[in-house]
């Protein structure tokens, strides 16, 4: 399919939205159809606007396992509701085959991936991580028995977590890291990111596999007991946050 | 009013099908014959005649995406030459003297950044923009003092508190101009972002870990702390369940968020709708139906039928993740 007729299939669904709105009260069967809609709706826009922050393949997979229970729910419905939705399926599913052919961006968005990939190269020629998951906006490296999920994120915390991967409820963060290893500078890792050009990505990161690299050893290796050590980091850290906090503003 | 759908194959033998007519869409429930008028706008094309889809505007149920047609700049979108002629109005001597100093100061902050490019500094990588808690008044302060990259607003109330933050910021400035003091002060910068470190940035306490420039520099380029303007935000979020924001038990629950899929409780809590919501704005997610503070239909609000394919029996909120993934989070009711 061309991207013409996909934006042909996108309008014609876009068209059909105000009916299929007025209908969602009608029925719970009709809102979930609705609901879908949108999704198709939108799916079909990201690619048209060359958004590279999704996995298509993947999410097409997703949406057309609904399609699919719709699909046969609509088969015991009556037959006014099946001339009904009948067309807006057969719209979905072309959608959602361009869309699952869709390659998602191999470098990420921002190139995020790719500047992950090479920043934290280290990880699996020093320690023997591997790549465990990936998609546009983030990689997932693995040893087996330590984590690292490195994602684009404005916030620090959300860009870099990791962890034991058989202590999931246990999350660390780069600035536990930075107060284990005494260096200050994790006070002002509270602020948001500008993570708005490839520059300001790579510098970003570059900054956390330095921080691994200074201080991550114990972590990366899975040393015994330094995983108690950063929870305590963690606690401690935590502690002068909330001490400053209420300090400041009150309990 | 939807424009014409063309006809569609697969539906050609389906008389009773929306997508077949020439018109709009037939009403076989016996409702009206066009969308209602809260859904109307939401679905026209641009003044312009363009395409919504090609616009790329967000439409229908997304709560985190602008509605069009809705305020989106202070710039006049009123083209219409006959309007173009009204009598100039005379700037006052106060007007001039606060467009002057906020040119002074637009071009000396130009002048720092590109001094401390030149030196090897990087530019700011704080993101203030996002800042909540800081009033319109504030944040034109800090956009004219410290050239914190902050958007004029477009509500007319609003605008009458970011005119008070400029007549604030240039009165600072002319006292600073007149003390012969050199200005502006320099951006705020981020220290870890780049290991780069002025002054005593590095060992400054976090005190005020959210909203404007913690570590704002002075005019002789050292760090100083808290800015004066900060030390009169008001506190940053704390919830009833998750603590004050950026906490462990926050980070924790945020960070859950992130994933796709249901999550019934986070951080092993059940949020309420408004932390959720400001939950999974600060985790890159977008809000799709049931967010705090907008309408919502009854199966967000209450929890889905048993007739549904939606196995959300519950007060709930649905969202893409930022990787544009589908998630649900169960609020409380």
């Amino acid at each position: 399919m061309t991207t013409s007729s996909l934006q042909e299939q996108v309008k014609l669904l876009e068209h059909s939205l105000p009916y299929l709105q007025q209908l969602r009260t009608s029925t719970p069967f009709a809102n979930d159809v609705y609901e879908a809609a949108v999704y198709w709706r939108d799916l079909g826009r990201s690619v048209l606007e060359g958004d590279d922050r999704v996995d298509y393949p993947t999410r097409a997979r997703e949406e057309k396992a609904l399609l699919e229970t719709l699909t046969n729910l609509l088969g015991s419905r009556s037959s006014d509701e099946r001339e009904r939705y009948v067309g807006v399926f057969e719209i979905a599913k072309t959608i959602l085959a361009h869309v699952e052919a869709t390659p998602p961006s191999r470098n990420g968005h921002l190139r995020t991936v790719a500047i992950i990939k090479t920043e934290f190269d280290f990880l699996q020629t020093d320690y023997g991580f591997k790549i465990d998951d990936e998609d546009p906006m983030g990689v997932r490296y693995s040893s087996g028995s330590t984590y690292v999920d490195l994602q684009y994120s404005k916030e620090p915390y959300l860009s870099c977590s990791f962890g034991l991967e058989s202590k999931k409820d246990a999350v660390f963060w780069i600035d536990d890291l930075l107060f284990l290893c005494g260096d200050s500078k994790y006070r002002s890792l509270t602020q948001s990111l500008n993570l708005d050009t490839e520059d300001e990505v790579e510098k970003w990161f570059r900054f956390v596999a330095d921080v691994f690299k200074r201080c991550g050893h114990e972590v990366l290796s899975n040393q015994p007991g330094i995983f108690d050590r950063l929870a305590h980091a963690q606690s401690k850290r935590d502690a002068e946050y909330v001490a400053a906090l209420n300090e400041k503003y009150g309990n | 009013m939807p424009a014409p759908a063309p006809p569609l194959m697969a539906a050609q033998a389906l008389p009773r099908n929306p997508l077949n007519l020439p018109g709009p869409p037939r009403n076989v429930l016996g409702l009206p014959d066009s969308p209602s008028p809260s859904v109307q706008p939401k679905l026209r094309a641009d003044s312009s005649g363009r395409d919504p889809v090609s616009l790329g505007v967000a439409q229908g149920q997304n709560d985190d995406l602008p509605v069009p047609g809705a305020p989106m700049s202070p710039i006049p979108t009123d083209r219409n030459p006959a309007n173009a002629k009204r009598a100039p109005v005379e700037r006052s001597w106060w007007d001039t003297v606060k467009l002057f100093a906020g040119v002074a100061v637009d071009f000396a902050a130009a002048h720092a950044k590109g001094e401390a490019i030149n030196a090897g500094v990087p530019p700011p990588m704080l993101d203030v923009s996002r800042s909540p808690e800081l009033g319109w008044a504030r944040k034109a302060f800090l956009a004219r003092t410290t050239g914190a990259p902050f958007d004029p607003p477009t509500d007319p109330a609003d605008q009458a508190e970011w005119k008070r933050g400029e007549a604030m910021a240039a009165l600072v400035i002319l006292g600073e101009m007149a003390s012969g003091d050199v200005m502006p002060p320099e951006l705020p910068q981020a220290a870890p972002v780049t290991g780069i470190v002025r002054g005593n940035a590095a060992a400054v306490p976090a005190t005020v870990p959210l909203g404007p420039p913690v570590f704002a520099a002075s005019k002789k380029g050292e760090d100083t702390g808290a800015t004066k303007e900060s030390r009169g935000s008001p506190p940053p979020e704390r919830s009833a369940h998750f603590g004050h924001k950026g906490t462990t038990k926050w980070r924790t629950a945020v960070n859950e968020l992130r994933q796709p899929g249901l999550h019934e409780k986070i951080a092993g809590e059940v949020p309420t709708r408004e932390e959720a919501t400001q939950m999974i704005r600060e985790s890159g997610g977008t809000i799709q139906r049931g967010a705090a503070g907008k309408p919502m239909e009854p199966g967000e609000q209450f929890g889905h039928g048993p007739d549904g394919v939606s196995e959300h029996t519950y007060p709930h909120i649905n969202y893409e993740t930022r990787a544009k993934l589908k998630a649900t989070v169960k609020v409380q009711p």
